[in-house]
């Protein structure tokens, strides 16, 4: 268990190890003595590491950091453990119907099978109850299929549109 | 400031080290024996959880915790002696963590032992553990995934008051209180089982694994015909969409464990009710001397102050009466930073020593003071001189004080403890919020051989009047296997298989684990002192 | 009063870095100084810079730029009595020239016929033969489109096709093979209608590992023309300049003197005023052919300044309002040896791809000997709309060794955050033993690629790296200062 970053595209794993007077830091598995002291310039740290002294820059902007070591500047991104979770499992069995969420009836259909759609992108609008609902994609998909057409009308539950993942092709999160 | 004990101890002498061999081996064997109960399970039990995607209990509970933080496990030997072994653990995995940054209590199912299914024990261990999370307000973690009662033993753990009902009754309690519990639905909670996530503040749900049913699909199609399988029943799509059952789905373990971590991060942290504190410090002798100081026989008296310098911070110790009712030791202490009162027996309890121990667990009340209890007794003096000296009323005041202190109290099982001096030394009847025990420790009415020799002494006065003599042969035939049922019965793996105890622990383990159970308890605000009538 | 009788106040034509260095000898001057600024420059250190500034609008930042109609108008508005273009721009348009000139305001730089006559390649090229220049083998496409493609053909391979209007770098193609010719003619023309609004187009033979050598002139209205020296500008990728030094490395004191021979005399023959650079290809035989004049101050000219020790703009200020050059080409010192880097927001490790970003810290290195002219600050946001050259670092050493040194302890000294740059790149190019032995040529970055790409980090730096991030993460330190006592003491004990 720990806190991910990533570094150059591979992700590290750092903890914190805690004793009774410091707390040390468990990175990629190996115990590093370590402590980031700011100084009177803006940005400009002194790094303890394994009783070394490294001047470290350091800005953050969002989850991303950037670190001046040793002439070269690095990008290391904290990794939100449960974004990533979320994002690799899928649900067993491929596709993923979207249901209706109540009975009504199918207003106008805006995808057909073999689309690919982004996410948010508007699938079918139905009404209910006198209330018109734009059912879009949860995220980037392609049509597998359209199971309604306009006019039609159904009941709570009926499978609406049928969509395969993209997770292979698609760009990951733009940030 | 406090002055330190003073070892007296000598770790070269030959009784050190004879003792130190003995302990060495009593605590390997509890740690083998602690360690097959963790870890060892059948090889099919295991590729089967292999197969249905699951994680080892132990390896959800390591994700669920913050990195680098402690897990004080209670009971790890609960069912130990019972259903021929094969209850590990009784099923169920209980313990205190940091999940977030905030104190919580782990419960959570074992399918790897006969898929999970709940023995009398589990159920026992389980409204234990829900037992302390309410006296210490602490929140609770649920990892569900058991299969139910294990039906063969359903009388021992349905009916009575502190069977399964009491498990749904606590949690019931622990919302009114306002302590969350989070359940992370694992496998199929059915029957009772489904109210354990119900009864919860917030429900994830696994797709796949994960079901919550009443009736199950079997039990349904039983009863209406009706032919269901356990996803549509009761699976994580119809209860974070529909039912309103559960809170959230996950598509795997570590979704979900992570999730659960997110939820637990929601929850509003409390003050801890104030004590007296100060900076914490190692003791300044080695634990590990512990070894070396409890005796290898039950009958060999060692002063408990050498015990107390190797649990208490720096081995400061101010002693309360040094000189008066001088085998019970009472005394301030810090454990981890935290101000306690201890009382410890050095021998059997007296008038005065009785009237010390009331008199100091009134004090601390007052000033608000959690009591450790460092028991090694074998019970109140007996004789005429001191029943006429009131030793009856003097051993009530001490029970009747201590089982009214309203200050948090912990109990360190260090030797024996037998008779009545597990009574005023707040043995498990008298509401201590955690009780550990020590592997040499024993229990019992009385010592085997006391028990032996007043049985066989019942049926010599017998035999007498009916003007015989008994052999040494029969006499022997008397004592022997009360002997040898005492020394089962009385045997710290006895006691803590059935939870007469929250835990064995290793000597050298009692301070974290006093100073972690401490800091839980103070979730709780501690009340004015008050008791019952003292016969003075 | 100023400091140069004449001028009084200067509209700066520009942005920027360069619009920073002239305005910087402007306040050294005490000449009142403005300029024009797009909106997508609102962060920039120009308005702190200057005594005033005017919002420009255009449907891009860079056509705002290319206004000149725009600009001169707020020139007059403001009173201006000069006006200097920088680089790039508007620098080379003769007819923005003349229009300023016209307006009764002072250009700083040269004549719009010098500058139109040196802006077209074709013509300048014509021009400069006449003088008696070397050349390289050429063809205008303009003499007979019909037979172009043939008469480039027989330029022979390999050879470039450049813009005729052309310069910078832009719209350049190099061919290698005849069928690879028609393709890139059409993609020439189209970048050259592109950057230059001007599709002429011709061919020119392309010397393999040449080195560009070019020289500084310097030349006032009463018929004094001096050359500073020369720089060496061989360090390029995709044709536009990396790295820039003086005096050129290894350079037959012969050959170099025979090179700014010829770069007065093409300056006297075009009747040039201001400062200008004459640029030459020269070939590892040692043979050097004439490639462009730019009719400009160049972005390397602080490489001149710091050998020679002249402020190049003060001397465009006085040379524009008549002064005569105060010093003879005798009396002009060279001491030491410059470098200069173009720092550029950009991925050396993608193929240079430009790079975007909030600049969350910009902290040049310090130093004697150290010069950052800049354009750029702390807090600015990069992006694609303009040039990605954020700043130049330029060092002078005694010598070239020293040089080197000083400038690579700057580069690892010099803090840039959010945008991605080629500091680090940069530090190693001068830091290749090849850079280090002189072997300087055009295709420098393009053979050492390998070398030159970054290395693997250590697992040292690694460390250190991940230390600093998790150490600044505020989820991190919050996880990590969550854990309650005496747990936090305890650490990961488990009974």
């Amino acid at each position: 268990m720990g806190y991910d970053f990533q570094l150059q595209g591979e992700t590290h794993r750092v903890h914190p190890l805690y004793e009774l007077d410091r707390i040390r830091l468990s990175i990629g598995g190996r115990t590093v003595e370590a402590d980031l002291a700011p100084t009177t310039e803006d940005g400009a740290y002194s790094l303890e590491i394994d009783g070394r002294e490294e001047r470290v820059f350091a800005v953050t902007r969002g989850d991303v950091h950037f670190i001046h070591l040793r002439g070269r500047v690095h990008r290391v991104e904290s990794i939100n453990a449960l974004e990533r979770a979320r994002h690799a499992a899928q649900p067993s069995g491929g596709d993923e119907v979207l249901r209706a969420p109540m009975p009504g009836t199918v207003v106008a259909v805006a995808v057909a099978e073999g689309d690919r759609v982004e996410s948010g992108a508007l699938l079918v609008t139905i009404e209910s109850m006198k209330l018109e609902t734009a059912l879009t994609a949860p995220h980037s998909a392609r049509v597998a299929e359209v199971c309604v057409a306009p006019g039609a009308n159904f009941n709570q539950g009926d499978a609406l549109v049928r969509l395969a993942a993209e997770a292979d092709e698609e760009e990951e999160t733009s940030r | 400031m406090m002055r330190r004990i003073e070892s007296r101890v000598d770790p070269r002498s030959p009784e050190f080290q004879r003792f130190r061999e003995a302990n060495l081996k009593r605590v390997g064997e509890f740690r083998s024996r602690q360690e097959k109960a963790r870890f060892e399970r059948p090889q099919r039990d295991l590729d089967r959880l292999e197969h249905h995607g699951k994680l080892f209990v132990r390896e959800r509970i390591e994700r669920l915790l913050d990195p680098g933080t402690p897990f004080l496990e209670l009971s790890s030997l609960a069912a130990n002696t019972e259903y021929g072994g094969e209850a590990k653990s009784a099923s169920v995995v209980t313990g205190i963590g940091i999940v977030s940054g905030r104190e919580v209590m782990i419960r959570a199912d074992d399918p790897s032992i006969k898929a999970g299914a709940w023995y009398p024990l589990t159920v026992k261990k389980t409204v234990r553990c829900l037992d302390i999370a309410i006296e210490n307000r602490l929140p609770v973690v649920h990892i569900c995934d058991s299969a139910g009662g294990f039906l063969p033993l359903q009388a021992e753990m349905f009916a009575d008051r502190q069977s399964a009902g009491r498990i749904f009754r606590n949690q019931s309690i622990l919302s009114k209180m306002g302590v969350p519990q989070l359940s992370l639905v694992f496998g199929q909670c059915t029957a009772g089982g489904a109210y354990i996530p119900s009864l919860s503040d917030y429900a994830v749900i696994l797709r796949g694994n994960g079901g919550i049913f009443l009736g199950g699909p079997p039990l349904v199609k039983a009863a209406t015909g009706e032919i269901v399988d356990a996803d549509t029943l009761g699976g994580a799509d119809v209860h974070t969409q529909i039912s309103g059952v559960a809170d959230y789905a996950a598509n795997s373990e570590e979704e979900a464990i992570l999730l659960g971590r997110e939820i637990v991060s929601q929850w509003t942290r409390t003050e801890k009710t104030s004590i007296e504190r100060r900076e914490s410090e190692a003791p300044l002798y080695d634990p590990q001397e512990l070894y070396g100081i409890i005796p290898d026989d039950i009958k060999i008296q060692f002063d408990m102050r050498e015990v107390i310098a190797r649990i208490v911070d720096g081995s400061y110790f101010h002693e309360y009466q040094p000189d008066y009712g001088t085998t019970l030791v009472c005394g301030y202490a810090y454990i981890w930073g935290q101000k306690v009162g201890i009382l410890a027996n050095n021998g059997v309890l007296f008038n005065d020593s009785s009237l010390k121990g009331a008199h100091f667990i009134e004090l601390c009340d007052k000033n608000r003071t959690p009591l450790v209890f460092l028991q090694n007794i074998t019970g109140f003096m007996v004789g005429q001189e001191y029943e006429a000296r009131g030793i009856c009323k003097d051993g009530a005041k001490f029970i009747m004080v201590q089982s009214g202190a309203s200050v948090p109290k912990f109990t360190v099982m260090v030797n024996g403890s037998f008779g009545a001096g597990n009574y005023g030394m707040c043995g498990r009847a008298y509401d201590g919020r955690y009780i550990f025990s020590w592997p040499n420790h024993q229990v019992g009415i009385m010592g085997a051989e006391q028990a032996a020799n007043t049985l066989a002494e019942v049926k010599i006065r017998q035999l007498e009047r009916a003007g015989e003599k008994p052999t040494d042969d029969e006499i022997d035939a008397i004592r022997t296997p009360i002997i040898e049922s005492y020394a089962q019965e009385s045997s710290a793996y006895y006691a803590t298989s059935h939870l007469w105890d929250d835990g064995l622990i290793d000597p050298v383990d009692t301070r974290n684990a006093l100073g972690i159970a401490i800091s839980t308890s103070l979730n709780t605000p501690i009340e004015p002192p008050s008791y019952g009538v003292l016969r003075l | 009063m100023t400091r140069v009788p004449g001028i009084q106040k200067v509209l700066i034509a520009n942005r920027g870095e360069i619009a920073l260095r002239v305005a910087r000898t402007l306040r050294r001057l005490e000449i009142s100084s403005a300029a024009v600024l797009h909106a997508a420059d609102a962060e920039s250190p120009v308005l702190d810079a200057v005594d005033e500034t005017r919002l420009i609008t255009g449907d891009t930042p860079v056509s705002a730029h290319l206004d000149g109609d725009q600009i001169l108008s707020i020139a007059r508005e403001l009173g201006a009595d000069a006006l200097h273009p920088g680089y790039g721009f508007l620098a080379e348009n003769a007819a923005f020239a003349e229009a300023v000139e016209n307006a009764g305001l002072r250009w700083i730089g040269p004549s719009p016929a010098a500058i139109r006559l040196m802006g077209d390649k074709i013509e300048s090229r014509r021009f400069v033969a006449q003088a008696g220049v070397p050349l390289t083998p050429s063809a205008s496409e303009e003499d007979d489109p019909a037979t172009f493609a043939e008469r480039a053909t027989e330029v022979g391979f390999p050879l470039l096709i450049k813009a005729s209007a052309g310069g910078g770098g832009k719209g350049m193609q190099i061919v290698r093979e005849p069928a690879q010719l028609g393709a890139a003619i059409e993609r020439a023309r189209s970048e050259a209608e592109r950057y230059f609004a001007d599709g002429r187009i011709y061919a020119e033979r392309y010397v393999e590992q040449p080195r560009h050598i070019e020289v500084q002139i310097l030349a006032d209205a009463h018929g004094h023309v001096v050359h500073l020296g020369e720089r060496d500008c061989s360090i390029q990728r995709r044709f536009q300049k990396l790295v820039e030094e003086s005096p050129a490395p290894d350079l037959d004191p012969a050959l170099r003197a025979e090179i700014c021979e010829q770069a007065v005399s093409i300056a006297r023959a075009a009747d040039y005023r201001n400062a200008g650079t004459v640029e030459f290809v020269l070939a590892p035989d040692g043979t050097f052919y004439f490639l462009e004049m730019n009719t400009r101050l160049q972005v390397e000219h602080p490489v001149t300044e710091m050998v020679t020790g002249l402020d190049l703009v003060e001397a465009q200020l006085r040379i524009a309002a008549g002064e005569a050059l105060t010093f003879t080409q005798d009396e002009i010192a060279f001491q030491g040896h410059a470098i200069e880097c173009r720092l550029c927001a950009e991925d050396p490790e993608q193929d240079f791809q430009p790079a975007v970003g909030e600049l969350l810290l910009v902290r040049p290195a310090a130093g004697s000997g150290v010069r950052f002219d800049a354009g750029i600050r702390t807090g600015q946001t990069v992006t694609t709309a303009f040039d990605p050259m954020l700043a130049k670092l330029i060092v002078h050493g005694a010598s070239r060794e020293e040089a080197i040194e000083a400038a690579r302890h700057a580069l690892r000294e010099t803090v840039i955050l959010g945008c991605t740059t080629n500091t680090a790149y940069l530090e190693r190019v001068l830091g290749h033993p090849a850079f280090a032995a002189g072997d300087v040529e055009t295709g420098f970055v393009l053979d050492h690629a390998e070398a030159l790409a970054a290395p693997a980090l250590s697992t040292e730096e690694r460390e250190a790296v991940l230390a600093s991030a998790a150490l600044s993460d505020r989820d991190f330190l919050e996880r990590v200062d969550a854990v309650p006592e005496p747990q936090a003491s305890i650490g990961g004990w488990q009974n």
